[in-house]
């Protein structure tokens, strides 16, 4: 063989294993994660450097035979013994084993083909286990080296079947052992000896030849050329691929035993960080530390219909920044956080809600809305801005419900069939690996301030002896309930604070010191916590003292602590005043993704503060000092251009696959079928061609249309007109009189032309006088030839 | 790996190929849209469900009738000017095979059938990919065949196939050139179709690189090469797309030559040397030559004196050697139960042979061939390279028949033979051949013409042939007659 034949080959080989390892990798990954899912990659990787690279041994077929049946049995076992992905996994293993026995084999043509349709076949099952984006981008990367590999494989079997075999139309008669480059053209093309070195067909009742293989000497398998068009194959292939998987119709039938399995996991206790119904005092500081994104939204404003950017829609929200509202929680028992009194069972208050996706009964118009994509994992909680008008959510198997008390969003699956404790749905009890969407309006507070927290409002009509008598009850109902009831017990220290702090100075006759008001209580108590007094935020857990509360510890000795401290401290030191107070979870500050331009919140975005009803209302309170919280989080809050990559490929994926619902499909091509019929229709009213003019020409004629799918239909019908036009044969004639008469005042083609006219009136001449050249020398080894030629034929005369 | 060849195919009974299989695809298209895409979409109710139904049937009956009798109606369609197709090779197969089964697992799937449809997807693109791009490989290409004039059986040679890619800027790669080498006359020879081809590896843009093949036909006859197809199948190999390109053009291929035993080729120089009617010319049985001036160690007896006396000096008379002998060769072959294939091949390559080496001895002179056969041939023709290739045309083409006329090529052969003629009888019935030239020969010697000592009776038999004659390898004849082939390189 020909040194850039092994080349090729090594090249095909080193492809060919990429492509299995990759695969096997893949579909480990998707099974499990760490070490376990490289270990199929491996194992592959192993047999072909024992078998190809070593070539230490190779599997004999019969013992391949007998391995192949017993993985086959053992595939089987685990089938018939697993339950529903469990089988699918049996299928993974088996593909896997499979793979590794081909690969310790001897390999041919057949077997490359086998190890290629194994892979793919690991990928479809890989997809089918795992919905991360990793997957679909391994599938990419996959997809490049697999188009490499078939083009190399490609130019392989031309090397391979340019063997010097001569065939009959009966059979095939081997090479002969020649020490000559079996695919060598010029041996095949002009040395008349290499005839007599093969081995001919002795029958002589069959036609035989050998087939010819015609390459330009030197000219390497693998050019620059052909690597520049692999990849230009590779984003060809992915948009052909795009539009193939976007048009094949979704025509989903019911029945599906794995789907839901694998997408849903059962939601255990603590699998939310600062978003359950117990949660440890500080742990929100472990998701403040990633930058993993939780949601991201886009805000319209819905009089002028156009988009707002976070910072407006925070300033008309009189907020700091958007607060994205998640968990609420009131009563604190050795250094955790908890819904209700600890032990106590859930009133019929706390699980009653109230459904927010309709508009009925709201009163005022919406300004703003908000459409946001929670990322997957989404558990029970629903974050948006409070208040908030209505919520929809685009899923008719699920709705969004507000707890009346708390007013935390849920989410509430319909298709649960288990009743809740006063016989509602039950709010969704599984972690959802589907990213969820759903939109809420909002209506500005920077007008209307007094909409603030609406779901405790008094309404208007009320007289003003009722309204007291309410607000008394609400005052009432709220020590209940959001005031922890031993608090004295647990945190004397700090209570005994708070006393000092919101008692009013001893006067000098020695009167005894009155409590403030409860405004005047949380001004102190805010301004205590802040830097003044020594408070910093810090995101390092520190404890100094561990024989009394974590709480305690922050205010008394490290004063140093993230959000949940500050925002701790406060409710705490608010409730031992006997005012309401509630320690709220969620999400503040957002980031613009450079690629998708959407606002994405992220974990470091997590944020604790405070809601007091103090006066009859509910207000919110942040004691965190705001610079120094921006300026722990600012390097871990903003995303980086490959950050905001990875980010939309992974929307992108998300949207592609497990957004593209049946009714996603039929909508996406609604228009084109809406228009085919108007089309349609104006054919039957005006006739064929004024219709089509019309329509290229109201395409043509507004530039916003250029860029729709209109525009790209008109532009696809005016490209095939023209290339069909150019394919008539007067128009071709006509083409080719302008090239010559181009050429004709041409200089410099004309000066190359001349002389490619010269060289072939030169070969015509030389072959007219016998002489012929072989086709793979140049036009100096044909000159050469010729004078030699020539003059023996003159000196022969 | 050599290429599949498609005579392996047509032992099927049935036509399994790509288009049948995307026929049987689209028509299960057509019912399942017909059947259930109302369910999810109620615009394609009612007579778009009727018209995809309709469809399906269509389908499934174009696909029926490709199945039994598509290649009939495909060498129709190239009749007809159909001359491009797409081949679905069996990679090609398994890799459909697989997308319909993600296609199938996509739509059963509800939840994960997204992520099935885009492996689908992906295995889509890559395969309409590889559609379009055959369809540009093959774009503006066009392929010509060279034959050598005349070429042997038994004997290799080269056909060269010249392609030319007229894109203005694409390079078409792999690009495979099929001929298809059919013998079509004699028709009692029956030989399988051969499908020689040559891979053009990269044809720059506006540029053309030649290739060849080698060819070995076992048979005399005339042979049909095309129409040429070109194929490519790159770059995945998963589809091929294939066009004729060329006209037909016919090959003369004449009979094997073998090489006289030199037993035999004594024992007929006896017999010429009795036959032959002696004339004297020369000294030596010579013809003159030249007149040149006398050299030391010149036959004295050779001085012209006439010559000598007028130059003033010696003159000598310069003889050439004769020894040309015309030699009649009359080929019967008629047909009869003895006269097998093979034997009608020897019989033909004996006289094939004869002519050549008679061509070769003698510059010039009466050389003569006569068959009688399907048809009548005679070639009586002075220069001896002009009827080598005359006799081994007619050689080529020569067919065994029951009315073989020898009588009349017996006559006309009486009516050419000269003094030194002598006429070979090469026949299938030598006993009735002897019987009707003693008939023939007394009718003659009765007009004073005396031909029965130069009569040398042939007979068409496994054992005289093969006293006559003997074949030696391939091989040694390439290396006997280096250079003798045409297409040999310069």
């Amino acid at each position: 063989m020909q040194p850039s034949d092994v080349q090729l080959e090594k090249i095909f080989r080193r492809s060919i294993v990429f492509v299995s390892v990759g695969a096997s990798i893949l579909a480990g990954t998707a099974e499990t994660t760490g070490l376990a899912a490289w270990t199929a990659g491996i194992a592959v990787l192993v047999a072909w450097i024992l078998v190809e690279w070593l070539e230490l041994f190779h599997l004999p077929d019969r013992m391949a035979n007998y391995l192949g049946t017993v993985v086959l049995i053992v595939g089987a076992a685990e089938f018939f013994n697993g339950k529903e992905e469990s089988r699918l996994l049996a299928g993974v293993h088996l593909l896997a084993y499979l793979q590794c026995i081909v690969m310790l084999m001897k390999k041919n043509e057949r077997r490359y083909w086998w190890i290629l349709a194994i892979s793919i076949l690991q990928v479809s099952v890989g997809s089918i286990l795992s919905i991360h984006p990793e997957i679909g981008g391994g599938m990419a990367i996959l997809t490049f080296f697999g188009l490499w590999c078939l083009s190399v494989f490609s130019l392989r079997r031309v090397v391979a079947g340019s063997l010097d075999a001569w065939h009959t139309a009966e059979n095939v008669l081997p090479a002969a052992e020649t020490s000559e480059s079996p695919g060598s053209p010029t041996a095949a093309n002009t040395n008349p000896a290499a005839v007599s070195g093969s081995q001919r067909p002795k029958d002589n009742t069959a036609i035989a030849w050998q087939d010819g293989i015609q390459r330009d000497p030197g000219e390497p398998w693998i050019t620059g050329r052909f690597r520049a068009g692999t990849v230009l194959a590779f984003f060809v292939s992915v948009i052909l691929s795009v539009v193939c998987y976007a048009a094949f119709p979704r025509i989903r039938l019911p029945m599906d035993p794995i789907g839901t399995r694998i997408e849903g996991t059962p939601l255990t206790p603590g699998s939310q960080v600062g978003f359950a119904g117990n949660v440890e005092l500080g742990g929100t500081g472990e998701i403040l530390t990633s930058r993993e994104r939780v949601l991201q939204f886009r805000v319209t404003d819905l009089e002028t219909d156009r988009a707002v950017s976070a910072e407006e829609f925070a300033q008309a929200m009189m907020m700091p920044e958007v607060r994205f509202r998640g968990n609420v929680l009131a009563h604190y028992r050795d250094g955790s956080w908890s819904m209700t009194p600890p032990g106590s069972p859930p009133s019929r208050r706390d699980s009653v809600w109230v459904l927010l996706d309709t508009d009925t009964g709201r009163s005022g118009k919406a300004n703003f809305r908000v459409e946001v994509t929670m990322d997957a994992p989404v558990h029970q909680h629903v974050f948006a801005v409070h208040p908030l008008h209505s919520i929809h959510t685009s899923d008719e198997s699920e709705r969004i419900v507000q707890r009346r008390g708390t007013s935390i969003l849920l989410w509430q699956d319909l298709r649960e069939r288990s009743r809740g404790l006063f016989g509602q749905p039950a709010v969704s009890a599984r972690t959802s690996l589907i990213p969820r969407t759903y939109s809420f309006d909002c209506i500005r507070l920077d007008q209307h301030p007094e909409r603030m927290f609406h779901a405790w409002d008094i309404p208007s009509h009320v007289s003003e002896q009722d309204r007291r008598r309410l607000v008394e009850t609400q005052l009432a109902v709220a020590r209940r309930a959001f005031v922890t009831a031993d608090l004295r017990d647990q945190l004397p220290r700090l209570c005994e604070l708070t006393d000092t702090i919101c008692r009013t100075e001893p006067a000098t006759d020695g009167e005894a010191t009155e409590p403030v008001a409860d405004t005047v209580c949380v001004e102190r108590i805010m301004s205590h916590l802040s830097s003044q007094n020594g408070f910093q935020y810090s995101l390092i857990k520190q404890r100094t003292d561990r024989s009394i509360d974590p709480l305690e510890d922050f205010v008394f000795n490290t004063r140093s602590g993230h959000c949940e401290y500050f925002a701790s401290a406060a409710v705490l030191m608010l409730q031992s005043q006997n005012i309401p107070a509630v320690l709220v979870s969620g999400f503040q500050g957002s980031d613009v993704n450079s690629v998708s331009g959407l606002n994405e919140v992220r974990n470091s975005n997590a944020h604790t503060w405070v809601e007091a009803y103090v006066n009859g209302r509910w207000i919110t309170l942040d004691p965190t000092p705001g610079e120094e919280r921006a300026a722990a989080t600012s390097g871990k809050s903003g995303g980086s251009l490959l950050s905001d990559l990875r980010f939309a490929f992974a929307d992108f994926w998300v949207s592609g696959t497990q957004n593209m619902t049946a009714e996603r499909w039929q909508a996406m091509f609604r228009p084109v079928g809406e228009r085919f019929h108007e089309i349609r229709r104006q054919i039957a009213a005006n006739g064929f061609w004024p219709a089509v003019k019309s329509w290229v020409t109201g395409t043509l004629m507004v530039p916003e249309k250029w860029f729709s799918w209109q525009g790209g239909l008109a532009t696809f019908v005016i490209l095939s007109a023209l290339v069909g036009i150019s394919r008539l044969p007067i128009v071709r004639r006509f083409l080719a009189t302008l090239l010559r008469f181009r050429d004709l005042f041409s200089v410099n083609t004309d000066g190359r032309r001349s002389i490619i006219r010269f060289y072939s009136r030169f070969i015509a001449a030389c072959e007219h006088h016998g002489l012929r050249f072989p086709a793979s020398s140049t036009a100096l080894e044909n000159a050469t030839l010729a004078i030699r030629f020539f003059e023996t034929q003159l000196s022969g005369n | 790996m050599p290429e599949p060849k498609s005579h392996l195919r047509k032992r099927m009974p049935v036509v399994f190929g790509a288009s049948f299989i995307l026929q049987i695809l689209s028509a299960v298209a057509c019912f399942l849209a017909a059947v259930v895409l109302p369910l999810t979409t109620p615009e394609f109710a009612g007579l778009s469900a009727v018209i995809l139904a309709i469809l399906g049937c269509l389908f499934l009956c174009v696909a029926a009738i490709n199945l039994f009798w598509g290649r009939r109606i495909a060498r129709w369609a190239h009749w007809l000017g159909r001359r491009s197709r797409f081949v679905l090779p069996r990679e090609g197969i398994v890799y459909l095979g697989v997308m319909l089964v993600l296609a199938v697992g996509g739509i059963l799937g509800q939840s994960h059938g997204n992520r099935l449809l885009i492996v689908f997807g992906i295995m889509a693109g890559m395969f309409v990919f590889n559609g379009w791009c055959v369809t540009i490989m093959l774009g503006r290409i066009l392929v010509e065949r060279r034959l050598p004039p005349h070429a042997r059986a038994g004997q290799a040679f080269h056909v060269e196939l010249t392609a030319r890619n007229r894109k203005p800027v694409i390079s078409s790669r792999l690009i495979r050139a099929t001929d298809s080498v059919n013998l079509i006359s004699p028709t009692t020879t029956r030989l399988r179709e051969a499908e020689p081809s040559v891979m053009f590896v990269r044809i720059p843009s506006q540029a053309s690189r030649t290739g060849s093949y080698q060819l070995m036909l076992p048979r005399r006859g005339r042979y049909q090469f095309g129409p040429l197809r070109i194929s490519s199948r790159f770059p995945l190999g998963i589809g091929e797309r294939a066009k004729s390109v060329s006209e037909t053009q016919t090959l003369i291929v004449h009979p094997k030559c073998g090489r006289l035993r030199p037993d035999w080729k004594r024992q007929f120089r006896m017999a010429e040397s009795v036959a032959r009617t002696r004339a004297f010319k020369g000294i030596h049985d010579d013809e003159f030559h030249q007149i040149r001036e006398y050299r030391d160690g010149d036959n004295p007896r050779l001085i012209h004196w006439r010559s000598s006396a007028r130059r003033g000096t010696l003159m000598l008379r310069e003889f050439e050697q004769q020894r040309e002998s015309s030699c009649m060769v009359l080929l019967d072959l008629f047909d009869c139960d003895r006269l097998t294939a093979e034997l009608q091949e020897t019989a033909v390559s004996l006289a094939a042979t004869l002519c050549v080496e008679q061509s070769r001895q003698t510059a010039s002179g009466n050389h003569c061939l006569l068959i009688a056969g399907q048809e009548n041939v005679q070639i009586a023709v002075m220069s001896s390279l002009r009827f080598q290739q005359e006799a081994l045309d007619a050689l080529a083409l020569a067919t065994a028949s029951k009315r073989a006329d020898l009588a009349g090529s017996l006559m006309a052969a009486a009516e050419m033979i000269t003094r030194n003629s002598m006429l070979m009888l090469i026949t299938s019935r030598p006993e009735a051949a002897r019987v009707l030239a003693d008939s023939v020969l007394d009718e003659l010697s009765s007009r004073g013409i005396w031909l029965h000592d130069r009569l040398i009776v042939i007979p068409i038999t496994e054992e005289s042939l093969s006293d006559i004659i003997e074949f030696p390898e391939a091989t040694d004849l390439i290396a006997e007659e280096s250079g003798g082939a045409s297409h040999a390189a310069v």
